[in-house]
């Protein structure tokens, strides 16, 4: 029964390191003081307080403070006390209320809709729990580095991996000891999956003030497609910097737009309110940097044509706009956050990828046909027929609505449009990224604007003469949506892994890790082996340890050209190029597949077998 | 208190249902994905692989027993025995070095039914 506890264990520490900070944080900005849904508050905590875990971190690697339960309790504390006073030391403002409610109807079906996108995504992770996906094998090697070194990694100078990546669950994991090998990453994930989705519900009913478009968006997000990219999928697969950055930007996206209210001519929101919601997504702003570069990447090409959309079609009320614009930038809130934000980013923590400027990297012209665009056939496969046709026509309804006022026209209208653009002609803008990578990007603005879509569509059949007509066209669609949808997912639920493989490898894991003595090198296979990326975590000797036999596709791409040892050393290790290769890296321990990369070794006198198990085998280099 | 949990329902009841999902999630893992718990395999490895001693550990994980060992040095049968290994413990089998061993190679076959897993090691 030890599960219960793990649950209680997680819920409790996510409860210590993320809310009560986002507690404090949230009391901090004064966010109390808007016109907030108790969920929104939640939601926004829970976004404010994974940033302010990373802050906290850094600011205890700059003073080289370890990374302990009693430090992680101390820093907690003192952020609880903080956010305590600066509660009651604030002036007492008047709360408002939302000005809508949700009825009791779609309150119950906002339940089963939650209820529906939870039982779909918990049915597919139920059966890929087991730690084998090879992203979830390397950022947990860091996390725990983090756990065991109680510092922050630094990455060996590596810029694909980010700081924001692995913070929460080396402190989770310092804190309750929580096993890395055990359910805790995938559940972990999944909660914050789950509320990425109910902020783009948040988002949908601040765009629109309509209960409809919220529930729809979490139908179309939610519960259908709720298994492909980037959804349970990236869960499984420990795609962490995707689902937290589709955390945090429709956080951003929330704060900003609660911000720019201020812009309208009849407004209800102040000027503080608004300085105090913008600080909040500036903060926010910070921790997505501070998370993940693409998400980021692509977070500012839409930031850059929103604001381009919405100021230029302001026409003579652009002058207002931008004054009033100013009056929330130029404000001691905002500054100091910003500013305080820059001081972190370039003095107190660098992130990795600013320090070895990958940005360069990501420009230019694209390097590889992956790179060169999607097509509109890998488009449909990637964000689905249906969301992607009803998106488009969302996209059409909102330029024919278009409310010149609201941020939220030109907001929801550049994350479809510069998302397409990035993924589909990337050359337009000299992107130099992998093109599915952006595309699975698309489908949180697509379920946005399909949500929006179904409801014009549905609310116009009642002022329609061809009422029958149009009702039977229109269901038509949404059978055709919702099949759509769950077939993707029923077509992704894959049979549940072997764990009897699992288990070889890690016990030849084990057993090897038993016998390193300081000058022993390890090679291991990545085509044949079962969850081999997590070996690494057995032996904790650096990222590259122990060296590994790649797909041998890589080793075939010409436009990346790679080292040849690693793929020698196992394939032909009789060689006399591989004899070079052992000289050079030193490697004494293989671990493969005996059925596929045996019988080499097996007629190889330099070689003893040392460990066999049917799914894996250990050779020791004797010469 | 009514009032708060009038205005906190939306929130409870997500909340509840992401405990209840991530409850089912531990619960899978522990009793569905837990390769410490995987039942079907064993395995063989020496007990000091870097030396030249022959001592050999089986790692069991069938509920099935006993195990059959046979020691070669080449071709030629040395020593052989029947051991028997408790479910999910190990068993150490001390095997002597035979004479003569120099250039050539020592295999030890375990066998348990039709399954068979060899190591062995060149001097």
């Amino acid at each position: 029964m030890s599960f219960i506890i793990d649950t209680l264990l997680l819920f409790l520490g996510l409860g210590i390191l993320v809310m009560i900070p986002g507690w404090s944080v949230f009391r901090f900005f004064g966010l109390g003081e808007l016109a907030l849904f108790s969920w929104e508050k939640k939601i926004l905590t829970f976004g404010l307080g994974l940033v302010t875990l990373d802050f906290l971190l850094f600011l205890y690697s700059k003073v080289n403070l370890s990374i302990t339960p009693l430090s992680l309790l101390i820093g907690v504390g003192s952020l609880f006390i903080l956010g305590f006073l600066v509660g009651r030391l604030r002036k007492k403002e008047q709360l408002a209320a939302p000005t809508w409610k949700f009825s009791t109807k779609h309150l119950l079906i906002l339940l089963i809709l939650i209820l529906a996108t939870g039982f779909i995504k918990t049915f597919y992770l139920a059966g890929s729990l087991a730690p084998t996906a090879t992203d979830l094998g390397h950022h947990m090697y860091w996390a725990k580095w983090l756990a065991e070194n109680h510092q922050l990694p630094v990455y060996e100078g590596m810029p694909d991996f980010i700081i924001g990546e692995h913070t929460l669950f080396g402190s989770l994991n310092i804190l309750t000891g929580l096993d890395f090998f055990g359910p805790f990453p995938i559940a972990l994930l999944f909660i914050i999956n789950f509320l990425s989705i109910l902020a783009m519900a948040v988002l949908a009913l601040r765009f629109w003030k309509n209960n409809h478009i919220a529930l729809l968006t979490i139908l179309f997000l939610g519960v259908l497609f709720a298994v492909t990219s980037p959804q349970a999928k990236f869960i499984s697969g420990g795609v962490i910097g995707n689902l937290l950055g589709n955390f945090f930007v429709p956080l951003i996206f929330f704060c900003y737009w609660r911000a720019f209210e201020f812009l309208e001519s009849k407004t209800e929101t102040s000027l503080a309110q608004a300085r105090k919601i913008f600080s909040a997504g500036i903060f926010i702003n910070f921790g997505l940097f501070y998370t993940h570069h693409l998400t980021s990447f692509i977070f500012l090409f839409v930031s850059a044509l929103t604001f381009l959309i919405y100021f230029a079609s302001q026409g003579k009320s652009l002058r207002i706009k931008l004054k009033r614009f100013f009056q929330i930038i130029f404000s001691k809130e905002v500054l100091l956050t910003f500013f305080v934000g820059l001081i972190f980013f370039f003095w107190v923590f660098t992130p990795t990828y600013v320090q070895t400027q990958a940005v360069g990297t990501a420009v230019g012209a694209p390097s590889k046909n992956t790179r060169a665009g999607l097509d509109l056939l890998d488009m449909l496969k990637s964000i689905g027929e249906a969301r992607l046709a009803l998106g488009f026509i969302g996209l059409v309804i909102l330029f024919f609505s278009w409310q010149k006022e609201k941020f939220g026209y030109a907001l929801t209208a550049s994350w479809m449009l510069m998302i397409y653009i990035m993924s589909s002609f990337p050359a337009l803008l000299f992107i130099n990224l992998p093109s599915d990578r952006i595309g699975n990007y698309l489908s949180y603005p697509a379920a946005l604007l399909s949500a929006y879509a179904t409801f014009f569509i549905f609310r116009r059949l009642t002022d329609s003469l061809y009422k029958k007509t149009i009702w039977i066209l229109f269901l038509l669609i949404c059978v055709w949506a919702v099949s759509e949808g769950v077939t993707e997912s029923i077509n992704a639920i894959r049979n549940p892994i072997a764990t009897e493989k699992l288990a070889q490898t890690f016990s030849a894991a084990q057993f090897v890790d038993n016998h390193l003595g300081d000058n022993d090198q390890v090679l291991k296979d990545h085509n044949y082996l079962t969850g081999d990326t997590w070996i690494k975590l057995f032996f904790m000797r650096g990222y590259t340890y122990p060296l590994s036999r790649s797909l041998f596709k890589r080793y075939e791409d010409e436009t990346k050209p790679r080292e040849m040892c690693t793929l020698q050393m196992i394939s032909t290790p009789d060689t006399p190029e591989a004899k070079e290769c052992f000289k050079k890296t030193a490697v004494n321990f293989l671990m493969v597949n005996p059925q596929f990369d045996g019988a080499q070794f097996r007629r190889n006198k330099n070689f003893n077998g040392i460990y066999s198990a049917p799914e894996i085998a250990v050779f020791y280099r004797t010469n | 208190m009514t009032n708060w949990l009038k205005q906190n329902t939306l929130s409870l009841s997500v909340a509840l249902i992401i405990f209840l999902c991530v409850l089912v999630l531990f619960g899978a893992g522990e009793y569905l994905n837990n390769f410490r718990q995987t039942n079907n395999w064993w395995a063989i490895y020496f007990n000091d692989p870097k030396n030249q001693s022959l001592d050999f550990i089986i790692e069991n994980h069938r509920t099935e027993t006993t195990f059959h060992w046979e020691a070669y040095l080449d071709k030629e049968k040395f020593d052989e025995g029947e051991v028997r290994v408790e479910y999910k413990k190990t068993g150490l089998i001390e095997l002597a070095t035979p004479k003569d061993t120099i250039g050539k190679k020592v295999r030890l076959v375990v066998s348990q039914n039709i399954q068979q897993q060899e190591i062995y090691k060149n001097f």
